[in-house]
């Protein structure tokens, strides 16, 4: 059997194998279809996010995310990405000109509101932040902070955004630790590493409405757009580049548009994906965004023109593993007790995430993996839904 | 004569202090503030690397690579030390350091000596484990080293990874790592 599933839809929908039918988030939760096979599915399609790359995925518990405006086939049971349903013409006159009207185009849908953005002291926020300011825009401050020695580099530049803001609300890393509230994670209808991070999300939203603002944009997919090569680019654009993964496509269905906040990326709308691709054309893959930080060096401040080193996290994750024993121990067990897979073994579990940054690769992406169904399987639990 | 010298540095982490023991390179968790009297007066070239580790936006950053020119023979010598030092690194922390600090000059600056040595098969095949040894080639073969360069050792503390490094005149001579400034400097070496 062989068919081609499409979303033309702007939102998420989730594919029903059993009615064959394109459905709701909400519509998804089919917690009775659990079983323990849907471990091995979910071993087999790998560290789930959102943002997949283009190879074959199974569905778990009959379902199968389909994002927005993309086309999937679905053969013998496997699906695998097909097309984006976008505009994927690149912009052959792409500039930053360009990218600057786009910017003043967008903020005309948002005339008047106020605009708070995620800070994370790196130079894709930065370059955001410096494009509206062009345009005038009295932007507010929210993220995380922390007095981490490794955290310096980033500090700085957050400090010195702050020292000039219209609002802020900074939180210390250390009052919301990676793996965060694994046992409150909200029903969701597929396994997702994305939703482990469900509670740093929940911690942003109420520093955003603290500052009374409904629209937050963040600096994700700068990644993507300024590191990658882009070497042998068509006038298309590549796979891997859509909308949909660039996004967050998991955190805003879950977590922010049901607190009624619009979480923006604007390195993902369509447009600016066409002509920042447009821009690199040609370009090898650059780790440093060295590209990035000459051409925007006019705009940005000199610490991030001059300087290319990246804060890395692994504390945060490192100490927010040992800070999650008990809730790994509660949602692994509890989805060992459901589908009785042998694989869920939550002292285990618990040996991995103490000792995460020693282990093999192999060892932290099945832990993730595990991790993701466990908390999966619990919040139907929780929900008195299994 | 040698002129090395080892700089303990310990920090404060998580109620411990934390050091880099310059004989066996482990690091090492103390209850309390260990006495190091050294640290009253730090070497002024350690001092002027701490500055920069502490500051790193104040680092001379180049970004462009390089490429030095070997000649065949000063490659085969370069692998020759590169093998030693591995050999010797793996059980011998401190015997490493001493072999490393006898000066045998194949580059000017140590921005040359990274660049090479980057090619070296085991640097291309595990960059990220051998970056101690990446660093004492480098002290060994560079003549800025002895002049200007400190190689530290440092730690992130919460994941108890190491990493080593140089900084020499106020840069950081490596290109390929932008990992550095996440490791807090708990060892120091000069020669």
């Amino acid at each position: 059997m062989q068919y081609l599933i499409s979303n033309n839809s702007h939102s998420l929908k989730y594919y029903d194998t059993h009615t064959s039918a394109l459905i709701s988030s909400k519509e998804a939760l089919f917690p009775e279809r659990i079983k323990a096979a849907d471990l091995d599915s979910c071993l087999k399609n790998g560290l789930f996010t959102y943002r997949r790359a283009n190879e074959i995925y199974l569905p778990v518990a009959g379902v199968i995310p389909i994002p927005s405006r993309s086309s999937w086939n679905y053969i013998n049971g496997e699906f695998s990405y097909e097309k984006s349903l976008g505009t994927k013409k690149l912009n052959p006159l792409s500039s930053l000109k360009r990218i600057e009207d786009l910017a003043h185009k967008y903020l005309k849908l948002v005339d008047g509101k106020k605009i708070a953005i995620e800070l994370s002291g790196g130079l894709d926020t930065a370059l955001i932040i410096e494009i509206l300011k062009l345009h005038g825009i009295k932007l507010l401050y929210v993220g995380f902070t922390s007095n981490r020695y490794e955290f310096r580099t980033e500090r700085a530049i957050q400090n010195y955004y702050l020292e000039n803001s219209y609002g802020h609300r900074m939180i210390d890393y250390e009052e919301c630790p990676a793996f965060g509230s694994l046992t409150s994670t909200p029903l969701h209808p597929f396994p997702t590493a994305d939703s482990l991070y469900h509670a740093r999300h929940s911690i942003i939203i109420d520093a955003a409405k603290s500052l009374s603002t409904n629209i937050l944009l963040n600096g994700n997919a700068g990644d993507s757009l300024l590191c990658h090569s882009f070497e042998n680019v068509s006038s298309e654009v590549p796979r891997g580049y859509d909308q949909w993964s660039l996004t967050d496509t998991w955190t805003v269905d879950s977590i922010f548009e049901p607190r009624g906040i619009s979480y923006l990326c604007p390195f993902a709308f369509e447009p600016i994906i066409r002509n920042m691709i447009g821009m690199r054309k040609g370009f090898p893959e650059d780790s440093m965004k060295l590209w990035a930080r000459k051409k925007f060096s006019h705009i940005l401040p000199s610490q991030l023109s001059n300087f290319a080193y990246k804060a890395n996290h692994d504390c945060w994750v490192a100490d927010g593993l040992r800070e999650a024993s008990d809730d790994i121990r509660k949602v692994v067990d509890t989805a060992f007790s459901v589908t009785k897979h042998c694989e869920l073994n939550s002292a285990s579990m618990i040996r991995t995430a103490n000792n995460y940054f020693h282990a093999p690769e192999k060892v932290k992406h099945d832990f993730l993996l595990k991790l993701s169904f466990s908390t999966w399987v619990y919040s139907f639990v929780r929900e008195g839904m299994l | 004569m040698l002129a090395l010298k080892a700089v303990r540095l310990p920090v404060q982490y998580d109620n411990y202090w934390w050091s880099i023991s310059p004989i066996t390179g482990s690091l090492i968790r103390h209850q309390h503030k260990p006495d190091f009297a050294h640290l009253k007066r730090l070497p002024e070239n350690v001092s002027s690397a701490l500055n920069i580790c502490e500051n790193p936006f104040n680092c001379n950053w180049d970004p462009s690579s390089i490429r030095p020119s070997l000649l065949p023979e000063q490659r085969i010598k370069l692998e020759r030390m590169n093998s030693r030092i591995h050999l010797i690194s793996n059980r011998r922390f401190w015997l490493s350091i001493m072999y490393a600090s006898i000066t045998t000059p194949l580059f000017n600056t140590s921005r040359e000596a990274f660049a090479e040595i980057a090619t070296l098969p085991e640097q291309i095949r595990a960059r990220a484990d051998h970056c101690f040894q990446r660093s004492l080639l480098v002290a060994k073969s560079a003549v800025s080293f002895r002049r200007n360069g400190v190689l530290l050792i440092g730690a992130s503390l919460a994941s108890a990874e190491m990493h080593s490094w140089i900084i020499e005149s106020e840069s950081q001579p490596d290109h390929e790592d932008r990992n550095w400034i996440n490791f807090q400097p708990l060892l120091a070496l000069t020669f």
